[in-house]
């Protein structure tokens, strides 16, 4: 049993580490910090938008595709990192099943890129 | 994977390759079509189909392939055809269609290729991930197509709330196999009835298959998920109010008769729920479809009543149950493609071809379309000779062979009344006077549509022994 817990060790380090930088990144600024608040620092943050409004807005349907277009290829980075970590057992299978899925985006790109997806004016 | 263990799976699946990359390039090559030049598209789409098709005849046969995921049987090669069928004729009903409505570019037939890979999958799966991979390509599809008409607010309401309810359902499905697979420790269709040894009454068992039959029958618009039907009918185009109530539907069917006829679903006393569901999805689907208005409506809750009585060719099991289901998913195929072909057709001008009472008189100033209308309704409401009569026939002579005789009765007398409405319209266009002049958009295109489909309404009505005989080889790899 004790040889079982004993494997988290590591982990109970890590969550000590990141529970002291947290904390000191969070009360640091209470000592440290140049003060001189006015109504839009004090603000709650909303993404660019404004805190309290009606939420029922228009807004660009480009932020939309963008924020799209962005996790897609966020994914696929996600998805080639572990491939290129592994790829020495991976093979040539390996190296194919990434060509094709990387074609496919691709095939994707070029088509919002001709559709006119990327521009902004 | 070795490459000799990947190559017969490439070769298993070339149609559904085919059909892919057919649809990744026609997305560019429609980018650099010039306007005006959109009939490129549509031959293009159908020549992909039709490379797909001569795939699938050749190669099929073999073991399952992809580590047992999936197979090119017979069962799968006749659903196949069946799509490829559906698919063809949408694309020869749209060509018009899209120009009157304004659904330009290549995206639309991209799309409906798309939705046919994802029905192939779903035809050829043995796995229930297979099949999860499938039904989510195919109705990702759709929902994309029900809302193609951006600017009209119906069509944007029916894909919102398809796209919710959908995802509902397939969660349902997604949740029905993780039990699955929590249970049996496997998800292939095969080795999960052989991983049960225990009481196929197991609540765990039961809620799991309860779960992957609600999310199924979703799909078909079954009574009580059949909420979204006539609304996601109503506001798509009706192109694809066509191809989603044959294609779609018939591909769930293929999932379903897949996973029911598994011994572990057929050892759980399923065919209880799935009677109770065909009784009411009939009922509901008939006495609702009597006060309809709207055509679509109507053909809406016509294709719910149609649902119910395939599902009693699936409680009645075994050999003639199954091809008795395919058979008839074949014949309504050919019959509700030519209806909505007509109600296409209709659909020119200001004139929507939407409202049962705008078809009076119809007759008197067309009475060669009449006259074709009244054989897809006749055949609809399963007259004979037409091919509705012999599909609703077998499903009838299953289920008696098997000793479900009250079911029967039920199935015709709610089958009397679900032809009352499909009369109904034939009076309006035979016995009214003409309001107003008709300028049916009769393009050699959809002619030929309306064409092939008659010819399959009345062929399979005159030879429904040989096209019987073909879903049972089918059925049964003979």
């Amino acid at each position: 049993m004790t040889e079982l817990l004993g494997s988290y060790v590591p982990i109970a380090i890590f969550i000590g580490i990141a529970l002291v930088i947290g904390l000191a990144l969070l009360i640091a600024p209470f000592a440290v910090a140049f003060k001189a608040p006015d109504s839009e620092k004090l603000s709650a943050y909303e993404c660019g938008f404004n805190a309290f409004d009606d939420a029922r807005m228009k807004f660009d349907i480009r932020f939309y595709l963008v924020s799209i277009l962005f996790i897609i290829f966020d994914l696929e980075v996600a998805f080639l990192f572990p491939w290129a970590v592994s790829f020495n057992d991976l093979g040539w299978f390996g190296f194919w099943s990434m060509m094709v899925f990387l074609a496919v985006l691709t095939i994707g790109f070029v088509y919002e890129w001709k559709k006119g997806a990327l521009e902004w004016n | 994977m070795t490459a000799a263990a990947l190559l017969p799976s490439i070769l298993a699946s070339l149609p559904e390759i085919t059909v892919v990359a057919g649809a990744c390039i026609l997305l560019i090559v429609g980018q650099l079509v010039p306007k005006g030049q959109e009939a490129i598209i549509v031959w293009a789409s159908v020549a992909v189909v039709l490379f797909a098709a001569l795939a699938t005849f050749t190669l099929s046969g073999g073991p399952p392939a992809y580590a047992g995921m999936f197979v090119a049987d017979p069962f799968s090669v006749f659903f196949k055809s069946l799509f490829y069928l559906a698919v063809v004729l949408t694309f020869l009903l749209s060509r018009n269609y899209a120009d009157i409505e304004g659904i330009g570019g290549s995206e639309y037939y991209v799309l409906l290729l798309l939705a046919l890979s994802g029905m192939m999958i779903m035809a050829s799966a043995i796995d229930l991930l297979s099949i999860y991979v499938g039904l989510e390509l195919m109705v990702l599809c759709t929902y994309v197509l029900t809302g193609f008409l951006r600017r009209e607010q119906r069509s944007n309401e029916a894909a919102l709330k398809y796209v919710i309810l959908g995802a509902v359902s397939t969660g349902i499905f997604l949740y029905g196999v993780s039990l699955v697979y929590g249970l049996t420790g496997t998800t292939q269709l095969d080795r999960m009835a052989a991983a049960v040894t225990g009481d196929p009454l197991d609540p765990g068992l039961l809620l799991a298959v309860v779960f992957i039959v609600a999310g199924l029958v979703f799909k078909i618009g079954a009574v009580p998920f059949h909420m979204w039907v006539p609304d996601v009918y109503e506001g798509a185009p009706t192109t694809i109010t066509a191809f989603m109530s044959v294609g779609p539907k018939a591909a769930s069917f293929a999932v379903i008769l897949r996973v029911f006829l598994n011994p572990l679903v057929a050892g759980s006393n399923v065919w209880i729920i799935l009677a109770v569901i065909a009784v009411v999805t009939m009922a509901l689907g008939s006495f609702v479809a009597l006060v309809q208005d709207n055509f679509k409506r109507l053909l809406a809750y016509s294709s719910i009543a149609h649902a119910g009585f395939a599902i009693f060719g699936i409680v009645a099991g075994g050999a003639d149950g199954i091809a008795s289901v395919m058979l008839y998913l074949l014949i309504y195929t050919f019959m509700n493609l030519g209806i909505f072909g007509a109600v296409i057709m209709m659909r020119n001008g200001n004139f929507s071809g939407e409202v049962i009472e705008e078809y009076a008189g119809f007759a008197k100033m067309h009475p060669g379309l009449a006259l074709l209308m009244l054989l897809y309704l006749f055949s609809l409401a399963g007259i004979p000779p037409t091919a509705g009569f012999f599909a609703k026939f077998y499903v009838l002579v299953a289920l008696v062979e098997r000793g479900f005789v009250l079911l029967a009765v039920i199935a015709v007398l709610l089958s009397a009344v679900a032809a009352y409405f499909y009369i109904r319209i034939v009076m309006v266009m035979f016995m009214r006077e003409p309001a107003r002049e008709f300028e049916p958009a009769l393009t050699p295109l959809v002619g030929a549509a309306l064409a092939v489909t008659a010819a399959g309404t009345v062929g399979i009505g005159l030879f429904p022994a040989w096209f019987l005989r073909l879903a049972q080889q089918s059925a049964f790899g003979g």
